[in-house]
């Protein structure tokens, strides 16, 4: 009896442990998520024409979603599924592959882009390429708005 | 003669019946059984008058080299791609249709409209096609649901539509059969959307403000027409009609899965947002706080983010002058 206590403790412990585990991963991607969010919008202020092209704060963004997309492709564990509010579909786990594929891409694209901006010009050409990327994945896999 | 005698003839019965004509109930249940008749007759050849289709067009119209950049234009604001194109494959100009749509009435299937002649809209003439975007009328002129929204397709003008079928017949053709719709009872009943169409159908095209600027009344016709964006962005009624007065403030997702965000520019909808703000996101996708819209809108911003400035502009122009109307604040 004792035995079955004890195990049925330790256990409950293990689940603790692993859920706050989760926990962790689902902010820490969500704080990535933030600040690309917060990245775009120096960029997107010149976009719109409410601030003036500025080369080395377009570059800094850029840099932004290279980094994070390398690290956020990394925190998608099967324990991270629920918790912490998160948006993230069941369909990311299903389609892992794919799923990860968008954060290459982003990555990839926005390594270009850098390379390619050197004007206003071909910032306007050459941004809208990079930002497709955040709702073309969304659509797929994360839940809309309550 | 007592036992059982095997059900007679109708002429049997009658003749029986008549034998017994003096029976004072009968003659009455006989009156009864007529008027019900009559009666079921009479509403049945009234709901026939009142659900006949009314095509916009009869017979071939008058030839026309068609503006397949136009087409183009509109293909990509009226977002047939979004709901045609075959699911779980990339290629949007692929209509072979497939999608089923998940809604309060049943479940649609979206028909194949590639230019298939089988199978999608290969053998449809011109006049077809326009009875089918202004009217809801399909080829063999029957009502078509309007989970296809030809309830704003009908401001259309006739030329965009003209335009809008020679572009279609450029797309690769689609050897895929439509699928049946799974409607209930009485869904499933099509002559009774000639009902519904009295209600939600009043055929009249779009007709430009002389007071308002050109880019106002292009951005109204963009919105109202073609883009069709109070399909989703309104309230519907228990009959699946847009709510009059409420329209554009928002309501529940048709396939229940979220609240469509109020766009008027009210504090519930999209008041603090610049037409910078709208055009922006039509093209980007990202919402002023920075956040990109997901979803069916991101589908919509992959179509609206191929139109011009000017178009984009015109939309967004438009909106800002709507009516603001309080509605539920959704994201």
């Amino acid at each position: 009896m004792l035995r079955v206590v004890v195990g049925a403790v330790l256990l409950g412990l293990g689940a603790t442990v692993v859920l706050a585990q989760n926990v962790g991963v689902i902010k820490e991607r969500q704080d990535l998520m933030k600040a690309n969010a917060e990245a775009t919008k120096g960029p997107v202020a010149m976009m719109k024409g409410e601030a003036p092209f500025d080369l080395p704060k377009v570059q800094a963004s850029l840099k932004t979603f290279q980094d994070n997309s390398a690290k956020l492709k990394t925190l998608w564990p099967e324990d991270s599924k629920t918790g912490e509010k998160t948006r993230a579909l069941p369909a990311i786990w299903n389609n892992m592959k794919d799923y990860l594929a968008w954060f290459d891409g982003f990555g990839k694209d926005a390594k270009a882009a850098a390379a390619a901006i050197k004007d206003e010009a071909s910032f306007k050409t050459e941004w809208p390429k990079v930002i497709g990327y955040c709702g073309g994945c969304h659509k797929d896999f994360r839940a809309p708005a309550k | 003669m007592a036992g059982v005698r095997p059900l007679a003839s109708i002429g049997e019965i009658y003749t029986e019946a008549g034998r017994e004509g003096s029976d004072p109930v009968f003659m009455r249940l006989r009156t009864v059984i007529v008027g019900l008749m009559l009666l079921a007759f009479a509403g049945a050849g009234l709901f026939y008058a009142l659900t006949i289709p009314s095509p916009a067009v009869t017979g071939p119209l008058p030839p026309r080299p068609a503006d397949l950049a136009n087409g183009e234009t509109m293909f990509n604001i009226g977002g047939c791609t979004s709901c045609h194109a075959i699911p779980q494959q990339k290629d949007e100009r692929r209509l072979g249709g497939g999608l089923a749509l998940a809604t309060p009435f049943g479940t649609f299937k979206v028909p194949n409209i590639s230019p298939d002649a089988t199978h999608g809209i290969g053998g449809w003439s011109e006049a077809d096609f326009v009875n089918a975007m202004l009217r809801g009328i399909g080829r063999n002129g029957e009502h078509l649901y309007p989970a296809f929204p030809y309830t704003s397709y009908q401001r259309m003008q006739l030329n965009d539509v003209r335009d809008l079928y020679a572009f279609l017949r450029t797309l690769p053709p689609e050897a895929r059969p439509s699928e049946p719709h799974q409607l209930p009872f009485p869904f499933n009943v099509r002559r009774g959307l000639g009902l519904w169409k009295l209600l939600y159908l009043d055929g009249r095209p779009f007709i430009p403000d002389p007071a308002r600027s050109a880019e106002l009344n292009r951005g109204a016709y963009l919105v109202e027409g073609p883009g069709h964006c109070a399909e989703c962005h309104s309230p519907r009624d228990m009959l699946g009609g847009i709510v009059t007065g409420r329209r554009f403030s928002g309501g529940p997702a048709a396939d229940g899965k979220g609240w469509v965000p109020n766009i008027t520019p009210h504090t519930d909808g999209i008041a603090s947002w610049s037409a910078k703000d709208i055009a922006y996101l039509l093209q980007s996708g990202l919402t002023p706080d920075a956040d990109s819209v997901g979803s069916t809108m991101a589908e919509v911003v992959r179509n609206t983010a191929r139109l011009s400035d000017a178009d984009r502009g015109a939309i967004a122009a438009y909106l800002k002058s709507l009516p603001a109307v309080p509605g539920r604040k959704g994201k």
